[in-house]
């Protein structure tokens, strides 16, 4: 199981120009899409091992793992927006995250690069149809003609749908 | 309202500001508790003086600091406490509340300082003006007509004269003082420092100025002197260090013993300072060379305790405990709690692994591995036992605020407590005590009666509540009785109804009691302020539920009501069986553990359409856990599996798991952290191959059992 | 500060002499000091240097306590080490049972 720290860099780039500030995003797939989150709440990724099994949880909720002495749950995307084929074997791929104080792993089909965008190449999120809640998304990158949708990990693994965070009355 | 304070803001105030605060708050504390629970008889001598010590030192550590605002309002609680224990003033029930206001204004201004709380001046003038008048009738009124003037120690200086009254052994002192650099710059008033000092004895005090000092090199901020003082007095060294304890670290004070003689009574040492000092030597020189003149002066309205008080609590000073403590912060403790923790886990990975090395070949290594869990059990146990605290910290605060509600609600009111002593760790103190606070006031609005209804039903019209606690079977159990009216059954069910909360006549006592924790509930019929806005009961249940605790009430009507709160003791450590369902394991309490077993045939019968085991005459309904958890098993008969038998406050269940595994301690993680609250478990731990395995909640799983059965 | 009025040099001290005004005082003491020494050094061999006794007037002095105590008697010593035989007067009675309470008198050379 081989287990990549992500640098975080935190910094904030200024591009060519000098005026404008881009910030750095985790691309990862999932299914037909690439996504991206803000880099800063990327602890970790890992590789998919033994996760025990919580009773009575949604089927996307695969369980808990042991990340070093603390106890983690691992949502799988896959399942829970009804993309790709959920398979865990060697090339399963893990992010760790930290949100919201709390250390969360989701399950996705992989991950590519850490990109930087900046502002211009930043398009607000039309209302389509994607595989997740348009109100997750801040936005849609464009880079190499590839379109990033970026999310707000922070307000999705809070919400009440992905059943991960008990919701503050 | 004034903003009390110093020209504080640019000063940091560092750890000793700090320990002299959370002294303060425990004098204050300590005043608060020996003043509720005075009777009519008012305080005894050693009560007195516990008080008056309080008082004492409050405005010593307030006069070195230069809080003013303090120092006046606790001398003349103090000239007050001092008359009183010189008999001249007698005693008054009026006095406990008027004492309570000093100590409730003496925290405002604590406030002010420690945290830059809005001070009423109002407030502190009153509680000021009503102390001096007690103080100054109360020498009109004393006894013996003596007319002796007083020697009203002066509140603006520090320095009045007095004298040692003789007969004591006299000690003679010599200190060096030299203070840290930056003492001048911590707001510290050394004048009062030493007319502390000055309060045990006779005292001279030397400053010396360092020789190399020039202008190119002097900062006039930084203190660069250091002190040669000598001391005659009765007190200890301990004593006196006490009163450099928020000042000076202990190597920047020593402390020498010089031979014992004779203290004089006199007001002062005239010595002459015949050149100007170059060293301590030639300054003890010229002492000895100049004897003292001994002039018996007495100097009215000394305090003769001074030299009488030999015991380590005089002077006002904390008594010093049996065994010395130290503080130390709690995240300090926790991380130590946490590594322990991970100690253990690590030690069970090392036992794990040792299992599939011969027993016989790696016998030593066996041995060592034996060895290394006693002594890891053992080091759990002890960092444990540091976060354990006396409950007594959550009963403490009830007293006034029963006496104070009592007087609200025209009621009178005993509070009593049981098990004070009894210890539980600090993150369950803090989170029991809202409930229990809401319970008591619940109490003392709902279920005790008015007097006169009281004795109207023939009872004492004194009514009693009563906090008891206590550990049982690996729980604590705290208690909420009262010998009120008793929880009202047609009441409740009609609320309920109303509500449309499912209710029915058939349901019995304990079913109807557990209708108050309903969200919403209430039978209170107006809305007092102090409790019966329907928010109180459920959230009293799911406080403590999230304690991994549980809540009962048993109600006798007319007779009075009690509420249990059961709690886990503690969160962190828990000695568990570990079990196998299907792919997973899990861990059961073992306090929760009746016994385990594998039926028989013959034991198990069908009883309602229930699958049931025959134990012992009881018929135990069957749970099984791979159902409760919508599991696969490897196990779906009985016969074939193991049954365990756990009993959750009188109700028995057999829980159904595939096989027994192993009886060890684990290490409680939180899976709430990260995750959530998962029914029917309790937390999670990390087995010895690093897997988590979830801990289950004995309680938790019946109620869920009951839900799916519905 | 200080008026030279034949060998007696009268130095007013005045206002706060506590730990906030402290650094307040300062400068304009070692000016003093240094203005003292250079006349000193100016008269030369023509007069002695004791005959020059700095008076030090508190009079003027609002507010005292240790750290200030700490500086004047610094200032003292400096000059009594320079060879100024330096005298302090007029001090105020409440500051007076501060010095002799913290112990500075003797630094002061002030007599009980």
């Amino acid at each position: 199981m081989e287990v990549t720290h992500i640098m975080q860099t935190g910094q904030e780039i200024t591009d060519r120009s000098g005026t404008d500030i881009a910030s750095e995003y985790l691309t990862f797939t999932l299914g037909n899409e690439e996504y991206g989150i803000d880099i800063l709440k990327v602890q970790e990724i890992r590789g998919y091992d033994t996760v025990t099994h919580i009773a009575n949880a949604p089927e996307f909720i695969k369980g808990v793992i042991n990340l070093r002495g603390v106890i983690v749950p691992i949502v799988d995307m896959r399942i829970k927006f009804k993309v790709g084929e959920p398979t865990y074997n060697e090339f399963t791929v893990v992010i760790i995250m930290n949100v919201l104080g709390r250390v969360i792993g989701m399950v996705v089909d992989g991950v590519s690069d850490v990109v930087a965008l900046s502002p211009e190449q930043i398009k607000p999120a039309p209302e389509m149809g994607a595989a997740m809640d348009t109100g997750y998304i801040t936005g849609l990158g464009t880079l190499n003609d590839q379109m990033l949708i970026l999310v707000d990990i922070e307000k999705l693994m809070s919400s009440e749908e992905m059943q991960v965070m008990d919701q503050v009355n | 309202m004034t903003h009390s304070g110093q020209n504080n803001t640019s000063i940091d105030l560092n750890q000793f500001n700090q320990v002299f605060f959370e002294e303060c708050a425990e004098h204050l504390a300590e005043m608060e508790q020996i003043l509720v629970s005075l009777t009519d008889a008012g305080p005894d001598e050693e009560q007195l003086n516990a008080i008056f010590r309080a008082a004492h030192s409050i405005k010593g550590g307030a006069g070195i600091f230069g809080f003013q605002d303090m120092t006046i309002v606790t001398h003349v609680l103090e000239s007050l406490l001092d008359r009183m224990r010189n008999h001249e003033i007698s005693f008054s029930t009026t006095m406990v509340d008027l004492f309570l206001e000093a100590g409730d204004v003496i925290s405002m201004q604590l406030a002010g300082h420690r945290d830059g709380a809005e001070v009423c001046q109002e407030a502190i003038d009153r509680i000021r003006g009503k102390l001096q008048q007690v103080v100054d009738s109360g020498a009109v009124a004393s006894s013996g007509g003596a007319t002796v003037s007083k020697n009203e120690p002066d509140t603006e200086s520090l320095l009045s004269p007095h004298s040692d009254s003789l007969d004591a052994t006299c000690h003679h002192y010599e200190l060096e003082f030299t203070p840290d650099p930056d003492i001048f710059k911590r707001g510290v008033r050394l004048e009062s420092l030493f007319a502390e000092l000055e309060e045990l004895g006779q005292l001279v005090v030397i400053a010396e100025l360092p020789a190399s000092a020039d202008f190119s090199t002097y900062d006039p901020e930084i203190c660069i002197s250091c002190w040669h003082l000598t001391l005659d007095t009765s007190a200890s060294e301990a004593d006196i260090r006490d009163i450099f304890e928020f000042v000076a670290d202990v190597d920047q004070l020593k402390v020498l013993e010089g031979a014992n003689h004779h203290c004089a009574d006199t007001d002062g040492v005239t010595v002459e300072a015949t050149a100007m000092v170059a060293g301590h030597e030639e300054f003890c020189q010229e002492l000895a060379r100049n004897p003292v003149e001994a002039a018996v002066e007495t100097s009215p309205g000394r305090r003769a305790y001074d030299s009488n008080e030999l015991a380590p609590g005089a002077f006002g000073r904390r008594t010093s405990e049996a065994e010395s403590s130290i503080r130390v912060g709690v995240t300090k403790v926790d991380q130590l709690i946490n590594q322990v923790g991970e100690l253990v886990i690590t030690q069970l990975m090392l036992a794990q692994t040792a299992t599939s090395l011969d027993p016989v070949l790696y016998e030593s290594l066996h041995r060592s591995l034996l060895q290394l869990e006693r002594n890891t059990r053992d080091l759990q146990q002890s960092v444990m036992s540091i976060r354990l605290m006396p409950i007594s910290i959550v009963f403490s605060r009830f007293p006034r605020m029963v006496r104070e509600l009592a007087a609200k609600l025209g009621k009178q009111v005993e509070l009593k407590t049981v098990g004070d002593s009894t210890e539980l760790d600090k993150g369950l103190i803090e989170k029991i005590t809202d409930p229990l606070t809401h319970l008591v006031r619940n109490c003392m609005d709902h279920a005790l009666e008015i007097p006169e209804i009281r004795s109207a039903a023939g009872k004492e019209r004194s009514g009693t509540i009563t906090l008891r606690a206590s550990q049982i079977g690996g729980r604590i159990v705290i208690d909420v009785i009262d010998d009120g009216a008793g929880l009202n059954r047609a009441k409740i069910l009609a609320k309920a109804v109303e509500r449309g909360i499912p209710a029915s006549d058939s349901m019995s006592d304990e079913d109807v009691w557990q209708l108050i924790f309903a969200p919403g509930f209430s039978t209170a019929d107006a809305v007092t302020d102090i409790s019966g806005r329907g928010v109180g009961m459920d959230v009293v249940l799911r406080n403590v539920q999230a304690m991994s605790g549980r809540v009962a009430i048993s109600s006798e009507s007319g007779k009075g009501t009690r509420v249990t709160i059961s709690l886990p003791l503690t969160l962190a450590i828990l000695d568990g069986l570990s079990v196998a369902v299907g792919d997973e394991k899990f861990i059961i309490p073992l306090n929760s553990i009746i016994e385990s077993l594998r039926p028989t045939a013959e034991s198990l019968k069908s009883v309602n359409g229930k699958n049931v085991v025959h134990v012992r005459g009881d018929y135990i309904p069957i749970v099984p856990l791979y159902e409760l958890f919508n599991m696969d098993a490897r196990v779906t008969e009985p016969e074939k599996g193991i049954l365990i038998l756990i009993d959750v406050e009188g109700e028995k269940a057999a829980l159904l798991v595939d096989a027994l595994l192993d009886e060890h301690q684990v290490v409680i993680k939180s899976i709430e952290t990260n995750y959530r609250k998962v029914d029917g478990t309790a937390g999670a731990t990390i087995l010895g191959d690093g897997r988590v395995a979830l801990i289950l909640d004995v309680n938790s799983l019946l109620q869920m059992r009951k839900k799916k059965a519905v | 500060m200080s008026t030279e009025t034949g060998e007696i040099v009268k130095i007013h001290l005045d206002g706060d002499w506590s730990m906030s005004g402290v650094a307040a005082q300062f400068p304009s003491l070692a000016e003093c000091f240094s203005g003292l020494m250079n006349s000193a050094a100016a008269a030369g061999q023509q007069k002695s240097l004791s005959d020059a006794v700095p008076e030090i007037d508190l009079a003027g002095v609002t507010n005292f306590d240790a750290c200030g105590c700490q500086l004047l008697a610094f200032f003292v010593r400096t000059l009594r080490q320079n060879g100024f035989g330096a005298q302090v007067i007029n001090i105020p009675d409440t500051f007076r049972s501060k010095i002799h309470f913290l112990g500075f008198d003797y630094e002061l050379n002030l007599t009980l």
